[in-house]
């Protein structure tokens, strides 16, 4: 109860900041992410298809920034989950360079920093499942609450290089999904990661860059068992590269980390390692129209004991679909895929309208 | 008689319009007379319109962009940020929800630009290089584009 009480009064100060605020030196920035989705999965080798789900989501983002102080707060409100995302106090020490406190999103995980939860600004409707958020079986920390310096540096050439490294709260591993540091009803329990994240681009002022990612997360757990073993704690690296370029009407966005985790129970270390990637592909018909797809894939996986832990985790998909840009920032989207996790096999399709306001 | 005239100066008018159209040759970057800077490089230029913070002797410099007239917007995009319009917009709603920065201001009506341009010392707009002679208070600062 205090918790939703607490969540309602950081919306309405948002609401009250944004329309009282005047000053000529403070900048703010509201924006409105909405979606509406549709899906339905049939499971391979059964003919009767799971009940069409639905998704109705708002993610409201609300920025101030006055002089080299900046504040930062995003909140999820869907019919599946309501959840303060981030919430970041900053300082910039110089033209590019941020020190942030709070919550955010880890700088290891790319698609997070490029695409936070704002729908319409992803092509897909879907998340790569090594991207996924801890609480739909998200198997990599998407989010910690510490510190994150960010900084990024221009040449005259117009190249840039950016470096983001972050320590902070690691989430607690539970029965099926990891649970994050919940900054709104913070709880002890919660052991540290650090995430890092490096990246190249050949025009700072254009999309097109590539980088490497590493992690160090010391997971604890809540009561789990691996084959009648209890696990009190997961120490999980993460390391790997990303890219995302394009090329005339071509985009390609890939990454892949190769993660090594170690499971420690009374008795015994139990350890496993695998490699987890995908590759998207978009081609764009014209101005609004754009065709994709993506094929996600994990190596070694087999006996891996970590993800018996996360047994919905989507190990392999292939994924088609288009999207279609109307009026001034809105997008209808469709995906088909074929999916595969550790416990089932299944066809999915989705259809999503979304849009960003102002 | 009389309406043979008016037709006539009407018609004489009409031939000069083309002309005034066309007028405008230059596109010029334009500041407050008060801001200490005299000239800027492309890629602190850039910079600005991208929604990176350039400061020159303690002075934030602030883009705004000019949507007074679709060829400035146009010669805008190809010219200063490189990119189309619609990459442009994306490329700053990233950003925007990256680290929640504000956008970069917009006009569409002169006098709102002029004012929002003189409301900081160091804001930046872009005009055709004939209309700056209207206000004494901006002074220009870099040549954008020419017709050739």
């Amino acid at each position: 109860m205090f918790q939703t009480r607490l969540q309602l009064f950081i919306v309405i100060l948002i609401v009250i900041l944004h329309s009282s605020v005047a000053n000529a030196e403070i900048e703010q920035k509201l924006l409105v992410f909405l979606n509406a989705e549709g899906a339905s999965e049939l499971l391979e080798g059964n003919e009767q298809s799971k009940s069409p789900d639905g998704i109705l989501a708002a993610d409201i983002l609300y920025g101030v920034s006055w002089e080299q102080f900046h504040f930062l707060g995003e909140y999820l409100a869907s019919n599946k989950e309501t959840e303060l995302e981030r919430l970041q106090l900053g300082v910039q020490f110089s033209e590019n360079k941020f020190a942030w406190i709070g919550r955010f999103h880890t700088p290891s995980n790319f698609w997070m920093t490029a695409y936070h939860h704002g729908q319409y600004l992803q092509t897909s409707i879907s998340l790569p499942g090594i991207a996924q958020f801890e609480d739909f079986a998200g198997i990599i920390p998407a989010h910690s609450t510490g510190l994150l310096i960010d900084t990024s540096h221009v040449f005259e050439d117009s190249s840039g290089i950016n470096a983001a490294f972050s320590i902070g709260t690691a989430p607690v591993l539970d029965e099926g999904f990891m649970e994050t540091f919940n900054i709104l009803n913070p709880q002890s329990g919660h052991n540290l990661a650090y995430h890092l994240r490096f990246s190249y681009q050949p025009d700072y002022f254009d999309n097109n860059k590539i980088g490497i990612i590493a992690s160090f997360a010391d997971l604890n757990t809540e009561e789990i068992f691996v084959q009648n073993t209890p696990i009190g704690a997961v120490e999980q690296i993460t390391i790997g590269a990303f890219v995302d370029w394009s090329w005339h009407d071509w985009r390609v966005i890939s990454s892949f980390s190769h993660i090594i985790n170690h499971l420690y129970s009374n008795e015994l270390v139990i350890e496993d390692e695998f490699t987890s990637g995908y590759v998207q592909a978009e081609y764009a018909v014209s101005k609004d129209w754009v065709l994709f797809g993506r094929v996600e894939e994990s190596f070694s996986t087999n006996n891996s004991a970590y993800l018996q832990l996360i047994p919905n985790f989507i190990e392999s998909r292939q994924m088609i679909g288009a999207r279609f840009e109307f009026l001034s920032q809105h997008a209808l989207t469709f995906e088909a895929a074929h999916i595969e996790t550790l416990n089932e096999n299944f066809e999915q399709v989705r259809i999503q309208w979304s849009a960003v306001f102002p | 008689m009389k309406l043979r005239g008016v037709i006539g100066i009407l018609f004489f008018l009409l031939i000069l319009l083309p002309t005034a159209t066309f007028a405008h040759h230059q596109v010029v970057l334009v500041t407050n007379v008060d801001c200490p800077v005299n000239t800027i490089s492309s890629l602190e230029l850039r910079k600005i319109y991208f929604g990176i913070q350039v400061k020159h002797k303690d002075y934030l410099m602030r883009g705004i962009q000019n949507q007074t007239n679709s060829q400035l917007d146009r010669i805008f995009h190809q010219t200063v940020v490189a990119m189309s319009k619609k990459s442009y917009q994306r490329r700053l709603l990233a950003q925007s929800l990256n680290r929640g920065s504000p956008s970069i201001a917009k006009f569409t009506d002169s006098i709102e630009l002029y004012r929002e341009l003189v409301k900081n010392t160091c804001n930046v707009t872009y005009m055709w290089e004939d209309q700056v002679r209207k206000y004494y208070d901006l002074k220009i600062i870099k040549l954008l584009w020419q017709k050739n």
